[in-house]
């Protein structure tokens, strides 16, 4: 199956076979590690039901913690905080304002003087597992908030990474 | 030192660098399969059924590639399938910066919260594969007569 130096001239359809040889060798190397691996994942997951993917399909905007973090230090974007209140008192993203889904009704009217429809909006929950943040974002983007981002890798990463928080 | 000798080394030390890229890149996704599989994700490139299939297969091609290229008997299958892998990347990162997504590459590191992706990331990409393919031509050239 594999050519010698001398013996490989062109022939398209043996680098081709080569080439798949060296893919089927790289699977059967993923198979065996993802099998002793003790942080092995499953061949197949449902991304689907994945939040970031459930946000895609809405169309709100997704915003990992680097883009995140980056609209923090610009300051124009008003981070909310879409966990519950006991959370949200214990530790924050530095500025965010607390808007459980549960409780919008009662704190939109307190959050009118800083959130108006042309407001940038960065919502975050807990971690990527979390989706109050997306069901609160689908909410507020029907009430007509159009600049709308959902940062999804959670408070609990902002945290470990160092990115600023208070309580 | 004669030239033919000097183009010997450099050509060596491409090999060793080449191989290093892949070898560590590899390596770095196959310790953490779950990030590199949420970097594979973030692309939307592919079907959702088939993101951790691939996000498996790929650090074990790179790491065989690696391998192979240390090999003299190997090595040009192994630059043609890194040729193709790069291309394959290319276009990826490609895609998705037309799209605007501002998710990690993934290229060197299984996490998914390393810098976003940029043209400088494809460019990265693009100089491998310029470098791969000249160590085919200097390996055909040497294999030549």
């Amino acid at each position: 199956m594999f050519r010698t130096d001398s013996d490989n001239h062109g022939g398209w359809f043996a680098a081709f076979c080569e080439i798949l040889a060296v893919f089927a060798a790289g699977l059967l190397l993923a198979i065996a590690v993802n099998s002793i691996h003790p942080k092995g994942i499953p061949w197949v997951r449902d991304w689907e039901r994945y939040v970031e993917a459930r946000a895609k399909a809405e169309g709100i905007e997704v915003v990992s913690l680097h883009l995140a973090l980056s609209y923090h230090q610009l300051s124009k974007h008003l981070f909310v905080d879409a966990r519950p209140t006991a959370e949200y008192t214990q530790g924050r993203i530095a500025g965010a304002v607390s808007l459980p889904f549960e409780e919008l009704e009662i704190r939109l009217e307190t959050l009118e003087h800083v959130l108006s429809t042309e407001t940038r909006v960065v919502i975050y929950c807990r971690n990527r597992e979390c989706d109050d943040a997306l069901v609160l974002a689908v909410e507020l983007r029907d009430m007509g908030q159009s600049n709308l981002f959902y940062y999804v890798d959670g408070f609990e990463l902002w945290k470990e990474s160092g990115c600023p928080v208070q309580k | 030192m004669s030239c033919s000798k000097i183009t010997r080394t450099f050509h060596m030390l491409a090999i060793i660098i080449l191989a290093g890229v892949f070898g560590w890149a590899g390596l770095q996704k196959l310790i953490d399969p779950e990030g590199f599989s949420l970097t594979v994700f973030r692309y939307h490139l592919l079907p959702y059924e088939m993101v951790n299939a691939v996000a498996l297969w790929i650090p074990g091609v790179e790491l065989i590639c690696a391998f192979l290229l240390l090999i003299p008997r190997f090595r040009l299958i192994a630059l043609r399938t890194i040729l193709v892998l790069l291309m394959v990347f290319s276009v990826g990162i490609g895609i998705n910066l037309l799209h605007g997504n501002s998710m990690a590459c993934g290229c060197f590191s299984s996490s998914p919260l390393t810098n976003p992706i940029g043209w400088v990331a494809l460019l990265k990409n693009v100089v491998l594969a310029f470098l791969t393919v000249f160590l085919m031509a200097g390996h055909a050239g040497s294999t030549d007569g």
